[in-house]
Order: C-alpha cells, then sequence, then structure tokens
C-alpha cells in the first residue's frame, strides 16, 4: 500500500515537472521567436532606410545631371546649340479639340 | 548533517526572498539598465521644394563608421572594401592597424554601399541624418546649410529651423548574451516624426538661367562679382536670386544682406512722387544747364548734357540736375516720406535670418547737399531686393507688396499649413501714376534711352539704368562702380520685375552697356524655356512682329534646319509646313523665324501620388496594417483608446507616408 502511494507521489511530482518543463520550453521558445522577429524587422528597417537613401541619392543625381546648368554647356561645347533668341521662339497656339457630336 | 543541509537550505530560501521581495525592484532596475538600454532615433529634417515641386534640400539617413581593428579577423579583406566603398586608402591602412584600439572614419555612408562592411566582426555603424542639397552652389546661398551635428548654420535653413526640424524618436535596445544589441520586443517604438516640408517660391529653372548668365557676365567683365533678382510683381514672388561673388567668405544672399547705393535707378520714384502729389507732369521742363550744374558747393554733371529736359527726359537720359532740379519741388520730409514708403530703410520680412535693413536717414540728420544726394541714389543703402520690390509697386498699379521667399509649409503628412497670399504693405502710387510711371520707364529701353542694349525684339520691356560710385570701406574708390538696370517685363502687364547689379566691372562699367545686356540674355533664355513661371498666354498675346534684320533673308533655310532636329516626322512635318507658310507670307523676308520648340515631353508621374488613407475601423490590428501597407503607406504604432490613424481615414496622403495607427489597449 505505502509502495503504491509513493509510486503515485512519484508520478504526480513527474507530471508536475514535465508540466513546468514544457511551460518554460513554450515561453523560451516564445521568447526566442519573438527576439528573432525582431531581428529580423531591425534587418527590414535598416534596408528600408537604407533603400530609401539610396532613392534620394539617386533622385538628387538625376535632378544634377538633368539640370540647365550641366546640360546647356554640354549642347553649346559638344553640339553647338544656343539659346534662342526672343525673336527665334515661336508661340504655336494650341486649338481647342473638336467637340464630339451627341447621337 | 541533516541540521547543517535545513540550515544551509534555509539560508539560500531566505536570501532568494532577499533578493526577490525586498531588493527585487532595485536588481531589476540593474538587470535593465545591463540589457535594455534607450536609443534615440534622429528625425529627418523637412524637405526644402522649389516653386515647382523638385528638392532643393533633403534629409537622407547615413551611417558613420568606426573600426575596432583588433576584434577584425580578416584585416586586408577589411581594407580592400573600405577603399571599394570610398573611404581614403590612408584611413582604411588606420582602420587596419591594430597599434590602434578605435578609429572613426571621415565622411558618411550610405548604408546600402556599405552593408558586407557593417556585417564584418569589429565594424560598428551609426545611424546618422544627413543633409543633401541639389543644384547649385548660388542656391545654396539661399537654402543655406546645416553642419555635421545637424544644426542649421545659415539661410532658409536657419530662419525656418523651427518648421524644418523634426521630433526624435527613440528605441528600447537590449542586448543578447553576445552583447549584441537587438530591439526589445515588449518595448514600443516612438518613431521620430519628419520636420514640416517648406515650398519656396523660387524656380529652380529661373535661378539657373540666372546664374549661368551672372557667371558669364562676371567673368567675361572681370566684375567682382554681381546679383540677379526676378520677382513677380502681381503677388511679390522671389522667382529667382542669384549672387556671385569673387571673395570665397561670401556665401550669403548678398542681394539680401549686402546694401549698395542705388544711384539713378532711384530717380524713377522721386518722378512718381512728384506725379503723385500733383507737383509736376512729364512734359514739365527743367533747365539742366548744358551738362554742368552748381548747388550747396558741389558741382553735379550729366553724362548727356543739355540745356534743359522735360522729366520724360530726365528719366530717359537719367539726367542728375534735371532730377535735383525736379526734387527741389519737394520738400526734405516729402522726399523722406516718399522712399521710406517705397520700403527703403526698413526690412522686408522676408525669412532670412541676416536681412539688411539698408540706409534711409530722416531729415534731421541730413546735410545741405543731402536731398540732392538722395535724388540721384547717393546716402541712401538699398539691398537689391528692396529695389525690386519698390519697382515692383510700379509694376502692378500702385501696391507695395511683401516678398515672399516661402511658397507653401505642409505637414509630414502632406497637409497645407500654410500658403501664401499676396500681402499688400500699402498702396504707394494711384494706379494711373503707375502707369504713366511704367511710361517714362518705357522710353529708358528705346532708341535714345540709356538702355538700349536691353531692347527685345518681340516683347515691350520697361526699366531704368544707374551707375553708382562704389564705397570701399566707407570711401569712394575712384574708378570703381556699380552699375545696375532693373526691369519689367513685359512693360504692358509685367510678369517680372528683374534687377541685375554688377560689382565694379572693369572697361564698361555704364549699367547700359553692362547690367541691361545681361537682363536681355537672362530674359531670352527664359522665354525659351518651358517651366520660367512666364504666363506664356498672356505674352503670345503682347508679342510683337520683330523689325527687318539682315538674318530675316536666311529664316526659312534656319526653319528648314530647325525642323530636322524635331523627333516625330509628324513635327518635323507641322514645323517645315509653318516655316514654308511664313516664308510665303513674308515676301519681303521680314520674320527672322525660326527655333521650334521641343515636342512636348510626356508628363512623369509623381513619384508618390496621394491616395486615400484606408478606414480600418473594425478589422484587427494584423489587418490594419495590412491594410495601410498594401495601400503604400509606412505604420507606427502607437498606444491609444481606439484604432485609429493619423492621418484620419479618408484623408489624401503621398505614398510613403507614415501613418500612425493608434491601438486600443
Amino acid at each position: 500500500m505505502a509502495r503504491t502511494v509513493a509510486r503515485s507521489g512519484r508520478l504526480r511530482f513527474a507530471l508536475v515537472l514535465l508540466g513546468f518543463v514544457v511551460v518554460a520550453s513554450v515561453i523560451v521558445l516564445r521568447r526566442t521567436y519573438g527576439i528573432a522577429a525582431s531581428r529580423e524587422i531591425q534587418a527590414m528597417e535598416t534596408r528600408r532606410s537604407g533603400l530609401d537613401a539610396e532613392r534620394a541619392r539617386l533622385e538628387a543625381d538625376i535632378r544634377i545631371a538633368s539640370s540647365r546648368a550641366r546640360l546647356q554647356p554640354i549642347a553649346e561645347q559638344r553640339l553647338g546649340m544656343h539659346v534662342p533668341t526672343e525673336d527665334q521662339v515661336v508661340y504655336l497656339t494650341r486649338e481647342a479639340p473638336p467637340s464630339r457630336a451627341k447621337p | 548533517m541533516h541540521l547543517a543541509l535545513a540550515l544551509f537550505a534555509l539560508a539560500l530560501l531566505g536570501r532568494a526572498a532577499s533578493v526577490q521581495l525586498l531588493q527585487g525592484s532595485r536588481w531589476t532596475a540593474s538587470a535593465q539598465h545591463q540589457q535594455s538600454i534607450e536609443t534615440t532615433i534622429p528625425a529627418p529634417r523637412g524637405d526644402i521644394l522649389d516653386a515647382l515641386g523638385e528638392t532643393m534640400a533633403q534629409s537622407r539617413e547615413t551611417v558613420k563608421l568606426e573600426v575596432a581593428p583588433r576584434d577584425v579577423r580578416d584585416r586586408r579583406a577589411l581594407r580592400t572594401a573600405l577603399i571599394r566603398a570610398g573611404v581614403p586608402p590612408d584611413w582604411a591602412v588606420r582602420a587596419t592597424d591594430t597599434a590602434r584600439k578605435w578609429v572613426t572614419l571621415p565622411g558618411r555612408y550610405v548604408a546600402l554601399d556599405v552593408a558586407s562592411i557593417i556585417a564584418t566582426r569589429g565594424v560598428h555603424a551609426t545611424s546618422t541624418i544627413e543633409r543633401a542639397y541639389a543644384f547649385s552652389q548660388g542656391t545654396r546661398r539661399i537654402v543655406g546649410r546645416v553642419d555635421q551635428n545637424g544644426q542649421a548654420v545659415d539661410g532658409v535653413e536657419l530662419a525656418l529651423d523651427s518648421l524644418l526640424r523634426g521630433v526624435p524618436g527613440a528605441v528600447t535596445t537590449m542586448r543578447d548574451g553576445r552583447g549584441r544589441r537587438f530591439e526589445s520586443p515588449q518595448s514600443e517604438r516612438r518613431a521620430p516624426v519628419q520636420g514640416k516640408t517648406v515650398v519656396l517660391t523660387i524656380n529652380h529653372e529661373l535661378q539657373q538661367i540666372a546664374e549661368r548668365a551672372l557667371a558669364d557676365a562676371v567673368s567675361r567683365l572681370s566684375a567682382e562679382g554681381g546679383d540677379v533678382v526676378v520677382v513677380d510683381p502681381m503677388d511679390g514672388e522671389v522667382l529667382a536670386m542669384a549672387s556671385q561673388r569673387r571673395d570665397p567668405r561670401a556665401t550669403a544672399a548678398t542681394a539680401l544682406t549686402e546694401p549698395y547705393e542705388p544711384g539713378s535707378t532711384l530717380k524713377p520714384f522721386i518722378a512718381a512722387t512728384l506725379l503723385e502729389r500733383g507737383l509736376a507732369r512729364e512734359t514739365d521742363v527743367v533747365n539742366t544747364h548744358n551738362g554742368e550744374f552748381e548747388i550747396n558747393g558741389r558741382v553735379i554733371t550729366d553724362e548727356h548734357p543739355a540745356a534743359s529736359f522735360s522729366l520724360a527726359d530726365v528719366i530717359r537720359y537719367s539726367s542728375n540736375i534735371g532730377i535735383v532740379q525736379f526734387a527741389m519741388r519737394l520738400s526734405p520730409r516729402e522726399e523722406y516720406e516718399a522712399l521710406r514708403d517705397f520700403g527703403f530703410g526698413t526690412p522686408t520680412g522676408v525669412p532670412y535670418p541676416v536681412e539688411a535693413s539698408g540706409t534711409l536717414r530722416e531729415p534731421a540728420r541730413w546735410s545741405k547737399q543731402s536731398a540732392q544726394s538722395l535724388a540721384m541714389g547717393y546716402e541712401i543703402a538699398v539691398t537689391p531686393l528692396q529695389l525690386a520690390a519698390a519697382y515692383a509697386a510700379i509694376a502692378n498699379g500702385g501696391e507695395l507688396l511683401e516678398p515672399a521667399l516661402v511658397k507653401e509649409v505642409r505637414g509630414p503628412d502632406g497637409r497645407v499649413l500654410y500658403h501664401h497670399r499676396r500681402r499688400v504693405v500699402r498702396r504707394v502710387l494711384s494706379p494711373d501714376v503707375a502707369r504713366r510711371v511704367r511710361r517714362l520707364l518705357l522710353g529708358v529701353v528705346e532708341d535714345g534711352g540709356t538702355a538700349k542694349l536691353a531692347d527685345l525684339q518681340t516683347f515691350t520691356l520697361a526699366g531704368k539704368t544707374g551707375t553708382a560710385r562704389r564705397t570701399v570701406h566707407g570711401r569712394y574708390a575712384p574708378g570703381q562702380h556699380i552699375p545696375t538696370f532693373v526691369g519689367l517685363f513685359p512693360a504692358e502687364q509685367p510678369q517680372f520685375v528683374i534687377l541685375v547689379k554688377l560689382d565694379n566691372p572693369k572697361g564698361e562699367y555704364y549699367g547700359g552697356l553692362t547690367a541691361a545686356p545681361l537682363t536681355k540674355a537672362v530674359l531670352e533664355a527664359a522665354l525659351a524655356s518651358r517651366n520660367a513661371s512666364l504666363d506664356r498666354g498672356t505674352l503670345a498675346a503682347t508679342r510683337q512682329d520683330p523689325p527687318d534684320t539682315a538674318r530675316s533673308a536666311r529664316a526659312p533655310l534656319d526653319a528648314a534646319a530647325a525642323a530636322e532636329t524635331l523627333r516625330t516626322a509628324a513635327a518635323r512635318e507641322t514645323a517645315r509646313a509653318l516655316a514654308a507658310d511664313r516664308a510665303a507670307r513674308d515676301t519681303d523676308g521680314t520674320t527672322p523665324f525660326v527655333a521650334t520648340l521641343p515636342a512636348p515631353r510626356a508628363a512623369r508621374a509623381p513619384a508618390a501620388p496621394p491616395r486615400a488613407v484606408p478606414d480600418v475601423t473594425g478589422l484587427s490590428l494584423r489587418q490594419a496594417v495590412h491594410a495601410l501597407h498594401a495601400a503604400g503607406f509606412h505604420v507606427q504604432l502607437e498606444r491609444g483608446a481606439v484604432l485609429a490613424t493619423a492621418p484620419a481615414a479618408g484623408s489624401l496622403a503621398p505614398a510613403g507616408t507614415v501613418v500612425r495607427l493608434a491601438v486600443g489597449s
């Protein structure tokens, strides 16, 4: 009888211990997953801000490369072009589009 | 033995209870201090845009690199990578020298360019915000700059620092067993809020035209510098403000900071005051003493000597004697008040940190010669912007407007917080007198006037030249001058007030020979430009046929040649037909046609078209975040009472805007 009680007590203790280990493992796993996700978000955030910075730099490069200050000397020196005098500029009057006849 | 174990167990239990229950908070704080730290996230400054929406100044995230050479395993590979990333070779060597404990590399790098370097053991990257400026050094004089610590130093950056500066964010980071930091998943991240976007009235196209024309003129005339200011006289917006100085220390927009004696460009204001008060008419004649006149012990001379001049001729020929004679009809108080009312002696109020007010002394401090000096534009100092603003009053029918440098201020969510509205300081002339003064100024550019070289073939231009003596250290420097020309373009319904000033040109120094042609060059380039803030519809209506010129004969050939440069066959055909038509109509060859306008470019789609913020009411947090991301927004979580967004659902915001999502606790 006493041996049965002792066995039952050990079993209960083992079950409690197992339950504790399982719960603790879940907590640790959840935390590990959270930290891993946090790292991933941080890496992606860094990449995003890096891409934003890269985009800003490329846009600035395009602006400078297509600016008048850069293109005009090239057009004048390499292509022999010049800024037209004001009497060389012709204003074309755009006609209003014809209105569609209703059926 | 059992007793000893029991006592040990009791002691252990007691210590544990003491640590957990009595000292728990202290140890928790100590652990948090060791493991987690709150880091400030720098806020990017707001963008500065020009009137066309092009970025003039922008913040971008960069990294500062620091190296602990002794922690680096493959130093040769790191050295190669650093040099490839643009680090100066001597610094790359220094960064891999084990004799040093810690090396901070100069410069800032885009994180993506140095991603592999950052991943190297021993390399530490710190995120920083760098300010990038587009366009030219001349634009920088207006926009200003910030130092390496992100503090505004001068220009608009400093004047509007409180708007441009953002609100820094904060994030709690934790340290793992290896000492690596990561963002705490439990704590909330407070995202930084970008500063407000400032849209200037400056048109970068016109600014570049002005800068280039000014640089050419300064170089050609061996001048010490110059300024070009273009103002819209109808609403006071400053469209371009180019400055150049040989002195590299002069980095400010000198059109705002350096007053000078305007010389004859001040004469129209005396004439306008006389007309306004009914003390003179355009046809009134005064004795100009054949070009030499002594008054109060001082001899005044004219460049165009004549026995007499009407008021119109006084302006046309810029007669010093004539304007002095006319100015005698004003009392010193009237003369002073007239000039003061035109805004001289007072800062214009544009947001610039060191705008000069100029000098206009009260009559009580005048000498015997001051009234005559003022009439000729001496004993008074004005900034180019003040003078342009005063001419704008003549151009717009008599209202002195407050010049504007800021067109709009927008919040980080795209909402317009401020929009410039035309602000009248005071009415200084009646519309009729303003029109009569414009007619006087038209005579200056016509045949016989002092600014014939500014005359345009197909548009009318009104204006006034001035050639003032230059002061150096408070004294007039012999042989040094400041030529100026102020133009109203076109004369009938002015769209531009353009002021051109040169500092001490060598050789020819008269305003009509130096500043006037420069004005013409700027206007010609502006007319040929697509985005120079000109209303072409109104301009086309006022355009007049050019007079006969020698080059007219080759006009059809020019037209045919120009047509061949067009890109599409249809455009070429249209241009050829137009050239043939004009050549046929103008049998005497009077039309010096043609430089055809390029075919219109396809409109570039805006980088971030505004879209509506989706309504996330009733959605789970995950669904709400997904909906916002799908709509093209960034999401920042915040604690709040209910699930809501800022900007509110339905508001229009550009793609990429950070939408703050309040999460119910």
